[in-house]
């Protein structure tokens, strides 16, 4: 396949390099002498990876070329090709079907929704900041970043929040292990299937007011979701609500410890957060193994590409195309004309991106006001082994001046 | 100037919101946003213009007189 391919490279996604050099090695895709916006890697039996912004729109708003589905057990999603023969919803889905499952939880995916939840977002991060504020250190990453966001999505679902941790387990097991410990994860992933088969147990006889029951009780053209839907729509929404958020939000609070200067912008500018994260989005953001599979022949950006093969959608590269964004390697909290794709584009936009940006700016704005001065213990640092589905941090130790809790202990 | 959203491009980002929540409002069903009915007299044609300048999606489509 793709041995006529005019730009070919060797790159791994899922390895070292990406995670440990990372700006090189997107520096590396997108400064190629040829121009290319996308090339043929021989990695992993072969995929192409685009990552100009051009290329990559055109991509994304072509659904019929560039499909979302499995087709298992031949070509399953993803490169490597997934473990998991079914396909999530509504990643893994096309067309009036896809958009039919995001229907039905749009009533918990709108702008105003992500709103309305603000009061409980801000407190969830009060109190997780209240916990360790006094002490003058923290794990960032796994305190708050992964804390925060897990328990909101839990909230939202109706499940038992205070089991976040294991919940958090299961999930970074099954995004992060899958490529280099495929037993592991997939141990993970069925202890995961259990708790939600329980829960689907659990609302059999009485539905409540929860986004769950809400999946539960909504038709698809005309037909409630069977338990293997509902698992499989569930599990999308901890995968999406539990790692990303946490990423970027590490990702950027690295970047900030290294520059003193970007650090006072943000605190002389903190009343503009919600600006201020969509340059961390752009520049900072979780990246993901997002893939498409090419579904006829077809001339593409210089390149011909053949049914069948699979490609890998490189968001988080475009977000730093010269052509797209001048001066790319700059985190400019007042750039315009951001149009960054962290949250994807076209038909399957992130549903959660209305809540991420909401959780994202909150957790920013909780550090900024309340440990300003932190500093990164970079002997701590941990980043998740596999950053070819995620690029996030495991653990985040900081120090800094106690502070006084905002509730009594 | 008119401005509008094109609904077959637009796909919810709500950016338009962060950039001017006087000028768009959100169709929370559809997923999309469209332009609040009297808004293109009440704010300031820049404000459409950056909106514009922001959406991913290039859906705001602006008519300049
Ligand atoms: C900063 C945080 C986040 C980032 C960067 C992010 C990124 C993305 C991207 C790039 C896609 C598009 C996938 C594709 O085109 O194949 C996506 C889809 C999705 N995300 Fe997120 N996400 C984030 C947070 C969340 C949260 C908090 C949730 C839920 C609580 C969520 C749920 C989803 C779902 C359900 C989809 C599938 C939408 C569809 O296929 O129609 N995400 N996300
Ligand atoms: S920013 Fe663009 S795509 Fe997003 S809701 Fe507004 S008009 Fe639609």
């Amino acid at each position: 396949m793709a041995a006529d391919a005019k730009h070919v490279i060797d790159f791994d996604h899922h390895g070292p390099m990406l995670r440990d050099h990372n700006t090189e090695q997107l520096k590396e895709l997108m400064y190629n002498d040829a121009g290319c916006p996308m090339g043929w890697s021989t990695a992993h039996n072969g995929h192409w990876a685009i990552w100009g912004y051009d290329a990559l729109y055109d991509a994304v708003q072509d659904a019929e070329t560039f499909s979302s589905t499995h087709l298992p057990p031949e070509c399953p999603k993803g490169v490597p090709g997934a473990l998991y023969p079914d396909p999530l919803i509504p990643i893994d889905i096309d067309g009036q079907e896809q958009q039919d499952y995001r229907k039905v939880v749009l009533n918990w995916f709108n702008p105003g929704h992500a709103r309305s939840l603000e009061p409980r977002i801000q407190q969830i991060c009060d109190d997780l900041i209240d916990d360790f504020i006094e002490s003058g250190e923290a794990d960032l990453a796994y305190q708050l970043f992964t804390a925060l966001p897990a328990i909101v999505t839990l909230e939202m679902l109706g499940w038992e929040s205070h089991r976040w941790r294991e919940w958090v387990g299961w999930v970074h097991s099954f995004i992060h292990d899958a490529t280099h410990d495929p037993e592991l994860a997939m141990q993970n992933t069925m202890l995961m299937y259990g708790s939600i088969n329980n829960e689907i147990a659990r609302r059999r006889d009485e539905l409540g007011d929860d986004l769950f029951s809400d999946m539960m009780r909504t038709p698809v053209a005309g037909k409630v979701l069977d338990d293997d839907e509902l698992r499989n729509f569930a599990t999308l929404v901890l995968l999406g609500g539990m790692d990303t958020t946490s990423g970027v939000t590490g990702n950027s609070v690295l970047l900030i410890d290294q520059d003193d200067e970007l650090r006072r912008q943000i605190i002389d500018n903190i009343d503009q957060m919600p600006k201020i994260i969509e340059e961390f989005l752009r520049y900072a953001g979780p990246g993901g193994g997002l893939y498409r599979r090419v579904t006829k022949d077809v001339e593409f950006h210089g390149e011909q590409m053949h049914e069948g093969e699979k490609v890998l959608m490189m968001f988080w590269a475009a977000n730093r195309d010269p052509k797209a964004f001048p001066d790319p390697e700059k985190i400019d909290i007042f750039r315009t004309q951001n149009r960054h794709m962290a949250f994807g584009l076209g038909p399957h936009r992130c549903l959660g991106s209305h809540h991420a940006r909401r959780m994202f700016a909150t957790l920013m704005t909780g550090i900024f006001t309340r440990i300003p001065d932190f500093e990164v213990d970079w002997d701590g640092v941990e980043r998740f082994e596999d950053c070819g589905s995620v690029y996030a941090v495991r653990h985040l130790p900081v120090t800094f001046t106690p502070g006084p809790r905002l509730t009594p202990a | 100037m008119k401005v509008w959203v094109d609904p077959e491009k637009c796909r919810g980002h709500a950016l338009c919101l962060t950039y001017a929540e006087d000028a768009f409002e959100f169709i929370d069903l559809e997923d999309r946003s469209v332009v609040i009915e009297g808004a293109v007299d009440s704010v300031a044609p820049d404000v459409f213009r950056a909106a514009a300048n922001e959406c991913p999606e290039r859906a705001i489509i602006i008519e300049e007189d």
